[in-house]
């Protein structure tokens, strides 16, 4: 039997039509995530840049029995001598003015109970607010240490992490 | 009254929902339809990515006609390098050999753009690029390629490197002293001998490194390194007082011998002749080929990249010097006691430093 069961009426129609609008705009709004995906470009030239200039800190310049830069820093928490040479590292250009990579670095590493001493500052040319997009790079480092702080010096890894982004 | 106005009913539920669903679909596909006709601009940062990984963590390769395991940067003849990479080796990404850095930015060993862009770049489409570096404390940076395009848009990458440079020694009065290469007759010819052992210096320990891997950027090797040995004060190996006079000194001959693997016999071993102008005598910076009258005190012997190529990496290359002296006297000798050798000892050698630099590629 036919009867008005199932029938679209005006109000609705126009309800409907206005969702489907909205819904519509979103989803081509959506799509233009995909316009944005050059972004990772630019962190990843960011990246290659923090992770070579905490490697070569990390390569000692001549084999000397000696540490590498970035061991001595860490060892004795020079954050000055850091924040002058990575500043120096990742910002240093061929011919054209410097670039502006802003970094804030800590420092991870196990205690001896076993438990986790967690983002002990290195150094940072400017604080991150958090609306900053930046990228991490990460290098270990074995440092020689009093461990704990009253025993005799052995080495321990710790783990460098740095911040990087541009202004 | 109540009746069926204002339902929204199933039906309209289901097409809307089944709609919504391929609304999405389609429109999460559209990025795809344009993959076909993505102009070359999209790759350009990826080329110039792929180009400073290649430049800064692959040694390089050389074409299959090269027999030998001899490295790009000491062949002749450009048509057998097949890939530049500038790395010391591909265990030590970041670290670059000079001696290849100075090859490739040579402009008169290679020509640009087409020699660079299939040896680097790669890829069907006609790139052109610049790809520069500078070492900490160099004032210009050394470059191959077009200016960069300011108002064009091109893909760049920068990479922090280090560059390996080479070793040398200097034997002066300090060393002569400390090893006695003073002989104490009076004779026409005075022998002193150089010994660069490969063996230990490829497969040893690297001063005080323990680690047969990590070391590598430190190494010194004898069959691709230059290897640069000054020697100083030699007039402080006579005996002035008996003989104030300077007599006549003539470096005759440099005679270079080698040893095999598991055999200590000496072996005459001859450089190529492109290399037969090592020896630089009178501050003069032209070099010569023995025999050559020293009328100062200095002698330098620079052997280019290559010169020892031919010998046994696992054996020993000597270098035999002789002085004529006329009238005989003391002089720099080394045939009582032992060669000097070329090794990892810093107070011998001075060890290849590691220097900082960048390097910038842009491709458009």
């Amino acid at each position: 039997m036919v009867n008005t069961g199932g029938q679209l009426y005006t109000i609705e129609g126009v309800a409907a039509g206005l969702i489907m609008l909205l819904t519509a705009f979103i989803v081509v709004n959506s799509t233009s995530v995909y316009t944005s995906g050059d972004t990772h470009i630019s962190d990843m030239q960011i990246e290659v840049i923090g992770s070579d200039a905490l490697g070569l800190m990390n390569t000692a310049p001549n084999s000397t029995p000696g540490k590498s830069p970035l061991q001595l820093m860490v060892e004795n928490n020079d954050k000055d001598a850091f924040v002058r040479m990575f500043n120096d590292t990742v910002n240093n250009r061929t011919l054209q003015k410097r670039d502006s990579i802003q970094f804030m670095a800590n420092v991870t590493y196990v205690k001896p109970d076993n438990t986790l001493n967690m983002s002990t500052p290195l150094g940072r040319s400017r604080s991150l607010t958090g609306g900053e997009h930046a990228v991490r790079v990460s290098q270990w480092v074995i440092v020689e240490s009093k461990i704990p702080e009253s025993g005799t010096i052995r080495k321990r890894a710790e783990l460098v992490e740095v911040l990087l982004w541009r202004d | 009254m109540t009746d069926d106005s204002g339902i929204i009913s199933i039906d309209f539920l289901a097409g809307f929902t089944i709609f919504l669903i391929a609304f999405i679909w389609v429109a999460t596909m559209i990025p795809g339809l344009f993959i076909g006709i993505q102009s070359p601009t999209i790759d350009y940062d990826a080329v110039a990515y792929r180009t400073g990984v290649i430049l800064a963590e692959d040694p390089g390769a050389v074409g299959p006609l090269v027999t030998g395991n001899q490295p790009w940067e000491i062949q002749n003849d450009k048509r057998d390098v097949a890939r530049f990479g500038l790395a010391v080796s591909k265990e030590t990404p970041r670290i670059l050999d000079e001696k290849k850095v100075n090859r490739f930015f040579c402009l008169t060993a290679f020509s640009y753009p087409e020699d660079y862009q299939k040896r680097v770049i790669f890829g069907d489409y006609p790139y052109q690029f610049n790809i520069s570096l500078r070492a900490v404390g160099e004032d210009t940076p050394r470059f191959v390629g077009d200016v960069v395009p300011d108002n064009y848009p091109y893909g760049y990458i920068r990479r922090d490197v280090k560059i390996k440079g080479s070793s040398n020694t200097t034997i002066g009065e300090k060393l002569i002293e400390a090893h006695g290469y003073k002989n104490t007759e009076n004779v026409t010819k005075n022998e002193f001998r150089i010994v660069i052992n490969s063996s230990h210096l490829l497969t040893g320990n690297v001063g005080e490194i323990d680690d047969p891997n990590g070391d590598i950027m430190y190494r010194i090797n004898p069959t691709g390194d230059r290897i640069v040995i000054n020697i100083t004060d030699l007039d402080k190996t006579r005996n002035t007082v008996a003989h104030p006079t300077m007599p006549k000194v003539n470096l005759s001959g440099v005679k270079f011998y080698q040893t095999h693997t598991g055999d200590s016999n000496l072996y005459v071993f001859s450089p190529v002749a492109a290399f037969e102008n090592y020896t630089y005598v009178n501050w003069s910076a032209v070099a010569v080929k023995p025999p050559v009258n020293i009328t100062d005190s200095n002698l330098s012997m620079v052997f280019e990249p290559g010169f020892f190529s031919s010998t046994d990496k696992y054996g020993a290359i000597y270098i035999n010097l002789t002085f004529e002296l006329d009238p005989p006297q003391q002089y720099l000798n080394n045939t009582r006691t032992r060669p000097f050798d070329y090794n990892y000892y810093p107070a011998n050698v001075t060890q290849p430093v590691l220097t900082d630099a960048v390097m910038e590629v842009a491709v458009w």
